[in-house]
């Protein structure tokens, strides 16, 4: 795989890669790091891509398999050193600020209280995935997924009220 | 709010968030030459050199040891300075080679459990390498020096010195994690420095256990 055909798998997923890395970053910088990482590991791994998955699929298993782990490095520098604010240099990868409505706002403080691997699963359950694909990804049995979406989703459902009313009383 | 509420409104922040996107293709062209020239990873060539540096000493030490075996001292000292070697040698094999093999676009949770096990290993071995260490570092640095010039050096120290270092060495061990519990929470820099204070201060270990745990949970049914 050459630059030009990253770059276009990159903008072909780039929804999907710009909100599992809004999922797990607060920061445009980090969100920057995460998806360049995401997009080299996607490189690395390009040549053992089996053409009878479905690309989204796969892409969703990298993707969220290194935002996970860039989660918890990050955190545990963040943690050790006082700022992380500053980009690369010579990043590739660059990210305008989207305008973020108050309620989707909500909804991704919502997301982030929930811990990595619930996150991962109510990010795809979001995204609109089915239980079967959702079990792919992430390597649980349907009926599990299932299960645990039942809980996860009235967690978000109360993380996401917590936080619309939070909102309103700072107005 | 509904549930498919919750999903139209991630659609339409996902559109946005797609058209925020923007990609430099002669930057990423450097980027992947980087990645091309520098397969190994930082980690991966502490390892490497790790294992080099462990064969070497391990060649260098081997001979000296079974010139001298029938002496109680060598046999003795010798011996668990060889197995020492050995398994730090046959540990860092195991974390280069699981550390290669890791594939990212496998299920979540199946790497989350390789990659939890290995920090597990690695945190684990850490802790056996400096118990270890502090016994038979004296031995070692006395049978490569003794194998670089031909002198009996391990036959020729007191006893008595030996027993002092392995003292001192436990103190000083004591000591690091003590130190490395005080300086935990402070801000740290680079990287490595603040896995050393993990692993010295054992809060390295208590994390891993805790992810292992955590993944348990999620991953049951």
């Amino acid at each position: 795989m050459d630059e030009a055909e990253l770059a276009a798998l990159v903008r072909r997923h780039a929804g999907l890669l710009h909100k599992v890395a809004y999922a797990y970053c607060r920061n445009p910088a980090d969100r920057e790091d995460l998806l360049q990482e995401i997009a080299l590991q996607l490189w690395r791994a390009h040549d053992r891509f089996d053409r009878s998955q479905r690309e989204s699929t796969w892409i969703y298993r990298v993707a969220l398999n290194v935002a996970i782990s860039f989660y918890r490095r990050e955190r545990r520098h963040r943690e050790r050193t006082s700022s992380l604010e500053d980009a690369p240099e010579g990043a590739w990868l660059s990210l305008a600020a989207p305008e973020v409505s108050d309620e989707a706002a909500s909804l991704w403080r919502g997301l982030a209280e929930l811990a990595p691997l619930e996150r991962s699963l109510a990010l795809l359950y979001l995204d609109g995935l089915d239980h079967a694909t959702i079990a792919e990804v992430l390597g649980l049995s349907p009926s599990n997924v299932g299960t645990k979406l039942g809980r996860i989703k009235e967690r978000l459902r109360a993380n996401y009220q917590r936080s619309q009313t939070q909102e309103r009383s700072q107005r | 709010m509904n549930d498919d509420d919750f999903q139209r409104l991630w659609a339409a922040h996902g559109a946005r968030l797609e058209h925020s996107v923007s990609v430099n293709e002669h930057l990423l062209r450097g980027a992947l030459l980087r990645e091309a020239r520098g397969a190994l990873t930082p980690y991966f060539g502490w390892r490497a050199l790790e294992l080099v540096l462990g064969a070497g000493l391990l060649f260098a030490i081997g001979p000296v040891v079974a010139r001298h075996l029938g002496e109680p001292r060598y046999a003795l000292l010798g011996s668990a300075a060889i197995l020492y070697v050995a398994l730090l040698i046959a540990l860092t094999g195991y974390l280069l080679g699981r550390g290669a093999s890791l594939r990212y676009e496998r299920p979540v949770t199946e790497l989350r459990h390789e990659l939890d096990r290995l920090a597990l290993v690695e945190y684990h071995g850490f802790k056996w390498a400096l118990l270890g260490g502090v016994v038979t570092w004296l031995p070692i640095v006395l049978l490569a020096l003794e194998a670089l010039s031909g002198v009996d050096l391990l036959a020729r120290v007191d006893g008595a010195w030996l027993l002092g270092n392995v003292a001192v060495g436990a103190a000083l061990l004591g000591l690091g994690q003590l130190a490395a519990r005080r300086l935990i929470e402070r801000p740290t820099d680079p990287a490595r420095a603040s896995r050393l204070l993990d692993a010295l201060s054992g809060r390295g270990l208590r994390q891993a256990r805790a992810r292992v745990a955590e993944l348990a949970e999620f991953a049951r049914e």
